[in-house]
């Protein structure tokens, strides 16, 4: 589907994740799923940078943890250096994680308290054998110099911190174990905006520096054309656009993508004002029950009578312009 | 850390003044008191006392005076007042004995039993936390499998049984239907035996703890697993778990390491809370085990109205409630990094 090609550092196939729902007091019993991921094909290429965006619950982040395996799939693979990540169990997996990353998105949630900056960056070394004492403590410091934290940190509490740091230390522990692969989990979202440009500068400082690969998780449109070369588009659990940067701002395909984009706003008074803002209706539906056929068939304003009976099929509609849409 | 230190104590030496007074005020308020026996009809002495016979007793124990003066002679001693010889409890004078053990200095009376309920409530301390943590942490690990229902009907069972009945089902079972059986029985109550070749020995002490500490601890064992339990449930679903799992953390030590630390935070208050019992000691469990510690020392004094004895083991109580909170405060600090007191 999505141009598998040689350079492609990781390969998603049919990725699923459908969370049961159980009811009953004393016998659970499955009634239903949720929906989060429902058939998910892209790649991404060695050293450079997927945006993933779409509306709140529409399933980015369990796309993240799924392919990292944090959530265990529930069909696809997830083929990451020759490797299904999908298949891997136990002590491969673990050893796995070496080379993929994450970067959370709640800087204030997702360092342990009771451990030192220098416990929190340096356990990564130690888990994978790569340094021990006093290497450990100088590969930390040195990591934190890289992120631009004052390396006599180290035996500073995160709750020491300002969100901003916070998230510096985060990336410091993800590159700890020189990753090739990292998923950033909407990584400046709970940031002030003053303080999320420092961190994107530095997440693409280090991309370089590194060669790291990026899926880069967000629902801020403006900050994924600034970081991505290439954005998917997410909605109720499925990609519904994905291309280059550039083809997907100036020639959306999708009615979604439209739709979000029209949602941007301009700052620049004059064109703001002729800016013409396409409203959806409704709400999203539940990923419990998602629409028949197109799963955007209930908001689109270019609903046919096919849409509501097929789902589209995930076409290339020229020049790596991925599409799922019958009306274009 | 030193200015709040200094901070805490000084209000709970307010806090012991007052509860103090309070104690003593409660206690010789409530119907009842040392003498109350004597004059019941029935009673063996009733008839031969005379009215000038209790008068006569009510000033020997100073229950002449008013309440409040006998507050202030407690507290503080009367040997500044004529005729006074008592020095006060701030002056390491505890008293006499009325009833219990009579003309006995209370600090002896208490010496004598402190060592025996310090064995039964730490040894009952000590098997709570050695098995309700770990309990607790599989539970909330393996959460709703089978064995975590299992162990929700343990603790059930633990929370819901009267101890006074689940001693005596021990004692039946394990002390007189083995010893029918001719299997190994152990001792029904006493804290040593008697007579026999290893009166008092290690062994035999050990026989005699066996019942009383798990009847004791089956409580604390089953309520504090459950404390455990949902602590490390909610630890667990927390993002730094995640990011554990992230790093490439072994599963053990995600949940030993980064998992049990956090949970065990607010489990430490629950455990340091309860550590006065190690001087309270325990009413019923004594009581059946006929175990002999400070808490059938209470009861005893508590129905005989043998006030000085009842001051000091209430007083010493309430110090130690009080110490225990701060304890449990400072404890907090060391455990959790982001708790600091100025």
């Amino acid at each position: 589907m999505a141009n598998p090609q040689d350079t492609a550092l990781i390969e998603v196939r049919g990725l699923k994740k459908y969370f049961p729902i159980t009811q009953g007091i004393i016998f659970q019993r499955k009634v239903a799923d949720v929906k989060a991921v429902d058939g998910l094909n892209f790649a991404i290429k060695k050293g450079e940078t997927l945006g993933l965006v779409g509306e709140s619950g529409c399933g980015k982040s369990t796309t993240g943890r799924a392919i990292l395996q944090l959530y265990r799939p529930t069909a696809g693979e997830v083929i990451f250096q020759g490797k299904d990540l999908v298949k891997l169990q136990g002590e491969e997996l673990r050893k796995m994680r070496r080379n993929m990353q994450m970067i959370f998105q709640d800087p204030y949630a997702s360092l342990n308290p009771r451990m030192t900056v220098g416990d929190i960056i340096g356990e990564p070394l130690e888990v994978h054998n790569i340094a021990k004492g006093k290497e450990k403590k100088e590969r930390v410091q040195e990591l934190l110099k890289i992120v631009g934290l004052n390396p006599y940190f180290v035996n500073r509490y995160p709750h020491e911190f300002s969100g901003g740091q916070r998230q510096r230390i985060g990336v410091a522990r993800a590159l700890a174990v020189q990753p090739d692969f990292i998923v950033c989990d909407e990584p400046i979202s709970a940031l002030d905006v003053s303080i999320q440009a420092q961190i994107i500068n530095l997440l693409e400082e280090l991309q370089t520096k590194f060669n790291l690969t990026y899926l880069f998780i967000a629902h801020d449109l403006s900050v994924v054309r600034h970081i991505s070369d290439r954005i998917a588009v997410m909605y109720l659990g499925k990609i519904v656009e994905l291309t280059d940067r550039n083809a997907l701002y100036n020639n959306p395909l999708h009615p979604y993508t439209k739709a979000l984009l029209s949602a941007v706003p301009i700052p620049d008074p004059v064109v703001e004002e002729k800016r013409e803002r396409i409203i959806l209706v409704g709400d999203v539906p539940s990923p419990v029950r998602p629409p028949s056929g197109c799963h955007f068939h209930t908001r689109c304003p270019l609903v046919m009578d096919k849409c509501k009976k097929d789902d589209p099929e995930f076409r290339n509609a020229g020049a790596e312009h991925w599409v799922a849409c019958h009306a274009v | 850390m030193v200015n709040y230190l200094i901070r805490r104590l000084f209000s709970m030496t307010i806090v012991i003044i007052v509860s103090s007074f309070l104690i003593y005020m409660m206690l010789n308020l409530a119907p009842g008191g040392p003498l109350w026996e004597l004059t019941q009809a029935g009673s063996s002495r009733e008839s031969a006392l005379t009215r000038e016979d209790y008068a006569r007793l009510e000033k020997m124990l100073g229950l002449d005076k008013p309440m409040h003066l006998r507050y202030i002679i407690w507290l503080a001693g009367d040997d500044w007042l004529d005729g006074g010889t008592r020095k006060g409890v701030i002056r390491g004078d505890w008293g006499e004995s009325w009833r219990v053990a009579q003309g006995m200095s209370v600090m002896e009376l208490i010496s004598s039993r402190i060592g025996n309920t310090i064995i039964l409530s730490g040894a009952a301390l000590l098997l709570s936390l050695i098995i309700a943590i770990p309990v607790g942490i599989i539970a909330a690990v393996k959460q709703y499998s089978k064995l975590d229902y299992a162990l929700t009907a343990f603790a059930f069972f633990g929370v819901a049984m009267p101890v006074f009945w689940f001693g005596l089902m021990l004692i039946l079972v394990f002390s007189l239907q083995f010893k029918a059986w001719g299997l190994p029985a152990l001792p029904p109550g006493g804290t040593e035996s008697l007579f026999g070749p290893d009166q008092g020995s290690f062994l035999d002490r050990l026989q005699h703890l066996i019942m009383p500490a798990i009847v004791l601890s089956l409580f604390q064992t089953a309520s504090w697993s459950r404390y455990m339990r949902s602590s490390m449930l909610e630890v667990l679903k927390q993002d730094y778990v995640r990011t554990a799992r992230a790093k490439g953390v072994i599963e053990r030590l995600v949940i030993t390491k980064h998992a049990v630390r956090n949970a065990l935070i607010p489990i430490v208050t629950v455990i340091v809370l309860s550590l006065p019992s190690l001087f309270n000691g325990a009413v019923i469990t004594e009581t059946i085990f006929a175990w002999n510690g400070m808490g059938r020392l209470y009861i005893n004094a508590l129905t005989r109205g043998d006030y000085p004895v009842l001051m000091i083991f209430l007083l010493i109580s309430a110090i130690l409630v009080v110490a225990a909170n701060l304890l449990a405060d400072v404890v907090y600090t060391f455990i959790d990094p982001r708790i600091r007191y100025s």
